[in-house]
């Protein structure tokens, strides 16, 4: 009863002065203002791309891909919110242990009677509180999807609950990451990762020929099977479930193991806390082994994977699966995008100590060194992570059936433009480290910035040929879903829309050859070679004047 | 941060035991910080090693030593951020392993070097350290305004803590060290880096403080600083406590002479005669206007030095024993090494 009491208290955010701080923190100033800003300008454009191309593709009769415009909407905003909060979560909570670390206030932190659970829940909603504050500011663009019809508020407030779960775990799992970490950078870092492979482990539920336990288990598969009212129950043990049900409470399960083990290397854990965490570590791992072992893989062994490549004739399930590994390896750019400059620094680092006497790594341990070295590699293996499952993805589809049907051309110029894109990112990010070598945040603000206007330009002319022909329709071929292919943010919202495009029965390419995505991945990589040779000649003479 | 667990540990209990029967518990008063052969080692380094002493209620402690010699490692020991590898510490009669929490109760901590959170308002930053010590909402207003007056911060209680003084800054943290009342104060360097008046302020605070009657553990390296008002200090070098005691007790053991400065109108030559025939006398050093000579021996001795040089005609102006500085007993008992 007494642990029950001491429970309570310490889980009352009215009792919590770190949540009372934090909001009183984050509130200040302009940065949640702009945050939320630039949220709403990123699900603003997402709608205006998707309501052009929605518009277009109706307009012309080439609609097999679209059902109804207020579902089509409501699915590109969501899923662009499902993303945006996977990279916005970690960056906003992996700080919580390691910016007190870094500013010098942990140890005056710690030697309050502040319980570790106390201090994980308060730095935890803190974030969660912001986040949920982004996903609320989301609901007047929803409600406009409401009014066009093709989504139910039940769908509506389903997906909402699904993402403030998601947004809860990957702040706490940020939290616990920060509390193990050193630093904050990489606390971001590896929050962010954890994040991004949980939106790719989406692709693999996707093999499943319907709904599974699992299905609740990332938040793209969440949001997908939601969006579909048909695909709500799960079967389980020869009844039907509501998937999201188990996979609410694991969810829940995992969050509150990361709370109790997370701060356990900072402070001495109570003993009603190490009882707790042992019950709610048993808890989770039954849940698991429900949800997976049982009600999913079961099904998946008995017809899902067989079922996926066996039809003939339609995308099916592997195209889901493309689909979702492509949107993912997108969002992998973006986040390679924003640590690629840091990678960049550390190449330059290890540039300079190898070619001058006077380095920046002088005066630096073996042991930094190694550290530098593991951080220029950061983006490499990034794109390790976004190559590997494109690999995957083709092979499976040159080996099935599939290959008749699917644009196949279309999905290897798909993948040059994301490499052309990374490659990019990972020039950008040297300049900028070449340009301002001791100003970390000055070089990511020129790199992201840099990078997001390149993923986001082409969508401008996008934009202004959708509204153009919106009242003055004249061509054969919509010339504005021609150029969405060549934007990064326009495939974005072609995956959203339709899992992988096939671009041949979309009307687009010359001479009925797919040459839109190979043009833009040709593009992007030839842009990447410039940049890199102008980078590498800028280096040469910053080493010889030196 | 090293890693902080209470796992019960049966050489740590015998040495508790021991420790308590040292003590003669109930006969003598309880000292206030109490350790015995505390160790602390990082790889190959020896920090701190079989460091011992004992701090009565109400004393001021001054812990001095070279940069690097192990205050800082010792400090962090008692007040339960460090777990010392050997030896053990008592707060106040709790155990720093086993009791964490009811040491950090009656503890106020105020490291060398700290930060300040951003976007938080000064009885803000106050607020939340007084909120996560479990204070009643209803007393903590008055508490903020009680340790802001204390620590002559009233006037900046609206501005934002990350736009105050170095020195303000270090008030502040003297104050948020304050909220809950402790016992005993364990301050870090509390005056480094600051300009010569910010020091004064300090200073001034802590006689503050010793007259509400608090234990203060202070530890520095610039001496003067603690000169005036501490009651006990401890020397430490290469982790070891070099000397340890009242700056009185230590000064004697030190220096059993007295040195003495006379001040003469006029030719010095009568008073060094009169010196030379006093029994105790040694080493005159004889100035324009003034004679400086060392004494040894009894104090009915030395009060009869004065009545001769006037009775002999010596124009005498000053006559008085030049005190000891903790400056000249640092470099007497320290040898220059760092830990």
């Amino acid at each position: 009863m007494n642990a029950i009491r001491r429970l309570w208290f310490e889980l009352n955010p009215i009792h919590n002065p770190l949540l009372i701080r934090e909001l009183r923190s984050r509130m200040r100033g302009p940065r949640l203002f702009l945050l939320i800003l630039l949220f709403q300008g990123c699900l603003m454009v997402v709608l205006a791309v998707t309501w052009s191309l929605v518009y277009g593709l109706h307009y012309y009769g080439r609609s097999s891909i679209v059902s109804s415009r207020g579902h089509q909407l409501f699915v590109s905003l969501i899923v662009a919110e499902a993303m945006m909060i996977c990279v916005i979560v970690p960056a906003l909570s992996a700080g919580a242990f390691t910016l007190e670390r870094e500013k010098q206030t942990l140890e005056m932190l710690l030697m309050t009677p502040l319980t570790g659970l106390q201090a994980a829940w308060g730095k935890c909603l803190g974030p969660f509180l912001v986040s949920s504050l982004l996903l609320v500011t989301s609901l007047p663009p929803a409600a406009s999807c409401l009014f066009l019809g093709g989504v139910s508020l039940g769908e509506v407030c389903l997906c909402l609950v699904g993402l403030a779960l998601f947004t809860l775990l990957y702040t706490a799992m940020a939290v616990a990451i920060s509390a193990q970490s050193r630093s904050t950078a990489a606390a971001v870092f590896s929050g962010e990762v954890l994040a991004v492979m949980f939106l790719v482990a989406g692709g693999l539920e996707a093999l499943a020929p319907g709904p599974i336990l699992a299905s609740a288990l990332t938040p793209l598969s969440w949001v997908g099977r939601v969006c579909s009212p048909e695909e709500l129950y799960a079967g389980f043990l020869g009844t039907a479930v509501p998937f999201m049900i188990p996979g609410a409470a694991l969810l829940c399960l995992t969050t509150a193991f990361l709370l109790l083990h997370g701060p356990t290397r900072l402070v001495a854990p109570r003993p009603h806390h190490v009882a707790l965490k042992r019950l709610v570590g048993l808890a989770t791992v039954a849940m698991l082994a429900v949800v997976l072992v049982w009600g999913s893989l079961r099904d998946l062994l008995s017809s899902g994977v067989g079922a996926s490549f066996a039809p003939p004739g339609s995308i099916g399930g592997l195209s889901n699966l493309g689909g979702l590994v492509a949107m993912a390896s997108m969002v992998t750019c973006l986040a390679a995008a924003l640590y690629a400059n840091s990678g960049a620094t550390g190449h330059l680092q290890v540039i300079y100590a190898l070619g001058l006497r006077r380095g920046l790594l002088e005066g630096l341990r073996p042991r930094s060194a190694f550290a530098v070295g593991a951080e220029a590699c950061l983006p490499w293996a990034l794109a390790g992570w976004l190559v590997v499952p494109g690999v995957v993805l083709l092979g499976a589809a040159l080996m099935g059936e599939w290959l008749h049907t699917s644009d196949v051309p279309g999905l290897v110029g798909l993948f040059a433009v994301e490499l052309g894109v990374l490659l990019l990112a990972y020039f950008i990010g040297l300049g900028a480290a070449l340009r301002h070598p001791w100003d970390l945040a000055k070089q990511r603000i020129l790199a992201v910035g840099t990078l997001v206007v390149l993923i986001a330009y082409p969508a401008v002319p996008f934009l202004a040929w959708g509204f153009w022909n919106a009242a003055r329709p004249s061509a054969a071929v919509d010339p504005a879903v021609w150029a969405s292919v060549a934007s990064p943010a326009g495939l974005l919202v072609l995956f959203a829309c339709a899992g992988v495009p096939d671009f041949r029965s979309m009307g687009i390419g010359i001479g009925g050859h797919t040459l839109a995505p190979w043009m833009a991945g040709l593009a992007f990589l030839l842009a990447a070679m410039a940049l890199g040779l102008r980078n590498v000649s800028h280096l040469c003479r910053r080493l010889r004047g030196r | 941060m090293a890693r902080l667990s209470e796992e019960p540990d049966v050489v740590l209990q015998n040495q508790l035991e021991r420790f308590a029967h040292q003590r003669g518990d109930g006969e003598t008063p309880m000292a206030m910080v109490e350790c015995q052969g505390l160790r602390k080692v990082y790889r190959d380094l020896v920090a701190v090693n079989d460091l011992s002493l004992s701090i009565g209620e109400g004393e001021i402690f001054g812990f001095i030593g070279p940069n690097g010699a192990g205050k800082t490692t010792t400090i962090k020991m008692l007040v339960t951020l460090l777990r010392p590898d050997a030896g053990t510490a008592l707060v106040d009669g709790k155990c720093v392993i086993r009791e964490q929490e009811e040491v950090r109760k009656v503890i106020g901590y105020m490291p060398d070097f700290f930060g300040v959170y951003d976007d938080i308002k000064v009885w803000e930053y106050l607020d939340f350290f007084a909120t996560a010590y479990r204070i009643e909402r209803h007393r903590r207003p008055q508490i903020i305004d009680d340790v802001l007056a204390l620590t002559d911060l009233t006037i900046k209680k609206e501005a934002f803590v990350e736009e105050l003084s170095r020195g303000m800054k270090q008030r502040l943290c003297l104050a948020k060290t304050l909220v809950h009342d402790p016992k005993v104060l364990f301050l870090d360097e509390p005056a480094s880096g600051l300009d010569p008046r910010a020091r004064v302020e300090i200073r001034e605070l802590l006689k503050e403080l010793r007259n509400l009657g608090k234990t203060i553990f202070i530890s520095s390296h610039i001496l003067s600083e603690l000169a005036d008002f501490v009651t006990q200090v401890g020397i430490i070098e290469q982790g070891r406590l070099v000397v340890s005691g009242s700056v009185d007790d230590i000064t004697a053991q030190l220096q059993p002479f007295k040195r003495v400065t006379v001040r003469v109108a006029g030719d010095t030559a009568p008073v060094v005669e009169v010196l030379q025939q006093v029994p105790g006398v040694r080493n005159i050093e004889s100035e324009p206007n003034e004679v400086r000579f060392e004494f040894e021996g009894e104090d009915g001795g030395f009060a009869g030095i004065l009545p001769a040089l006037v009775s002999r005609g010596c124009q005498v102006t000053g006559f008085g024993e030049q005190e000891a500085s903790l400056e000249e007993i640092f470099m007497r008992v320290t040898r220059g090494a760092v830990a």
